[in-house]
């Protein structure tokens, strides 16, 4: 009776405290820089994975692009979310380029914490590239 | 002779037993052995010949006239008993027994389970006299009790339950000889056997320590706990033995505190990681990834890029075949052994690996956890650290860090309410037991060596200086 208790305990924590969905690291895209244009009240969101290559040399990397345009950045999330089967990594972003001004409305709504922020005048997208 | 015949129906048509007849000075006497049990040079050489100059006024006193130490009178249900124990029966007037037992041991052959870099390297073997011997050449003490039980009703083994009269709890051998009396089966080959019945719990971690060395034997002794011989085994079994002393060797007492106290520190962490490590790897790579630093992380998924199958099977197959060649190179013979090692240590890992099978940092984490879990001497300890390891592993996969938590926690509760004779496991951390205290993950060296309360009520052991 006591196994039992200990284990329905154990599985009501597990759903209160909301274990993260199971992921295999190779289906994983760990997005490096995070890209917010806000244009004619939409907002288009570029991401950057960083797709580490190991060779005899050592570990290289390339890197993979994707964006959605829509009104709210929960939507374009989303649909960069439902046009990848792999699972979008944020929270190791470690730059965020945006015109957008209040880069703190971004951080939340994206929840990432950037090192660095960056507000270009023009070309998000090409300085975006860019860093590394 | 009705009790010869009678001798010969039983014997049936094994051949090693031998019947001889002698008549000297009119006196018939019929002498039976077993001839593989018996040592024949010491009854041509000493007993027969002292026949052979037998006299009838001899036969009254015919107990010093034999050149042994150990001629017993017996009476006829008893000849089978001892002529299966290595003794030579002589029926004359009266039923004589006398003890001319073949060495059918290795002798004492050094240690090779238990290794250590100081101390004494002699080690048990099959014989229980020379076992005893060994323990009461290092403690020469009337004290030391041996109570002699027979088991098994075809193998007829000796059992010897030692222990110090003046420190050990006495109601300790009482419970153990209570409940080896109970035993009724046909024969126990092995200390192992007894272990079984002992250990009257379900734990997955062992209560009982099996251990070939003498010297720790003795010590267990000294400390106030049973240790029980059993003919043909080279294993004592010391109880009750607790959590902490499967981190402890016999090195530890030949060696400076700080060094002892710093390999056991290494040892408490080798546990852990021997336990946690593979879980820990799946969690942070499947689910939790927040607690890997980017480097980190981008180093692992290189690694796994071209792995097909999923982490927590790759792990699985890897503990497997680690186990695999283990086991094989446990019993395969020394030559071959090394020749297995090299081949799947070495060829079959980088192999695998080359072919992207599994990925390096899993060979990794596997082989840590797993040489990690060698350090201890105690085959039935790493046996429960392999099940936990599994165990946490399986949580690991299914709920990440939180299961793995879950695991650990439900590992020490089970550590926490263990019992060994009525006395907790993880003693002296629970209870807390300030004496053993300072022999625990910490050696500290006192001016007064004292007992674990728990043991014994005569806690003092004396002083050093």
């Amino acid at each position: 009776m006591k196994k039992i208790f200990f284990v329905i305990i154990v599985f009501i924590i597990a759903i209160l405290i909301k274990i993260p969905k199971y992921d295999e690291l190779n289906n994983l895209a760990i997005i490096e820089s995070v890209a917010v244009i806000y244009e004619n009240k939409d907002f288009t969101i570029y991401l950057k994975e960083i797709i580490p290559i190991k060779d005899e040399q050592g570990i290289n990397y390339e890197y993979e692009y994707y964006h959605a345009k829509s009104s709210s950045l929960e939507k374009t999330l989303q649909k960069i979310k439902s046009n990848t089967k792999k699972k979008i990594y944020l929270k190791k972003s470690k730059f965020l380029v945006t015109n957008y001004e209040n880069s703190d409305f971004l951080k939340k709504k994206l929840n990432i914490k950037p090192k660095s922020i960056y507000h270009p005048s023009s070309d998000i997208y090409g300085f975006l590239k860019k860093l590394d | 002779m009705n009790l010869l015949d009678d001798l010969k129906n039983k014997i049936g048509p094994s051949t090693d037993y031998k019947f001889k007849s002698i008549t000297v000075d009119r006196i018939s006497i019929n002498l039976i052995f077993n001839e593989v049990l018996t040592d024949g040079a010491i009854i041509n050489d000493f007993i027969l010949r002292k026949l052979m100059l037998l006299r009838k006024k001899d036969l009254k006193h015919l107990n010093n006239y034999l050149p042994d130490t150990n001629v017993l009178v017996i009476n006829k249900e008893e000849i089978l008993t001892y002529i299966n124990n290595g003794f030579l029966v002589i029926i004359i007037d009266k039923i004589y027994a006398i003890e001319c037992k073949a060495r059918l041991d290795r002798g004492i052959t050094t240690i090779e389970s238990e290794l250590s870099l100081t101390g004494p390297k002699d080690s048990f073997s099959e014989n229980f006299n020379t076992n005893l011997g060994l323990i009461r050449r290092r403690i020469k003490s009337c004290e030391l009790f041996v109570e002699d039980i027979e088991i098994g009703r075809s193998s007829k083994t000796k059992v010897g339950i030692l222990y110090m009269n003046h420190i050990v709890n006495p109601t300790l051998p009482k419970k153990i000889k209570n409940i080896l009396e109970k035993i009724d089966i046909d024969g126990i080959i092995d200390s192992s056997y007894l272990k079984i019945t002992l250990e009257d719990n379900k734990s997955i971690f062992p209560t009982i320590m099996m251990s070939e060395r003498p010297d720790k034997s003795s010590m267990a002794l000294l400390e106030g706990k049973v240790v029980i011989l059993v003919d043909m085994s080279p294993y004592a079994l010391i109880l009750p033995s607790f959590f902490i002393d499967f981190f402890h060797t016999t090195d530890d007492y030949y060696q400076k505190s700080s060094n002892a106290t710093f390999i056991r520190i290494i040892r408490f962490f080798a546990f852990l990681i021997a336990v946690f490590t593979p879980a820990f790897y799946i969690a942070v790579t499947t689910r939790n990834y927040d607690l890997v630093p980017l480097p980190l992380l981008l180093m692992l998924k290189a690694g796994r890029t071209f792995v097909p199958f999923p982490a927590y099977i790759e792990a699985f197959l890897m503990i497997i075949a680690f186990e695999i060649l283990k086991e094989s190179d446990l019993r395969m013979s020394y030559t071959s052994g090394s020749a297995i090692s090299i081949l799947g240590g070495l060829i079959l890992g980088d192999a695998a690996v080359s072919a992207g099978i599994v990925s390096p940092i899993m060979i990794i984490v596997i082989a840590i956890s797993s040489i990690a879990g060698l350090i201890f001497t105690s085959l039935e300890l790493v046996n429960a650290l392999r099940i936990y390891k599994i165990l946490l592993l399986f949580l690991g996969t299914i709920f990440g860090i939180y299961g793995v938590i879950v695991g650990g926690i439900y590992m020490f509760h089970k550590l926490l309410t263990l019992k060994i004779f009525e006395i907790p496991y993880f003693a002296p951390f629970h209870p807390i037991e300030k004496n053993e205290l300072n022999d625990s993950f910490i050696k500290k060296e006192q001016k007064i060596k004292k007992r674990n309360s728990l043991l014994t009520k005569n806690i003092v052991r004396g002083k050093y200086r």
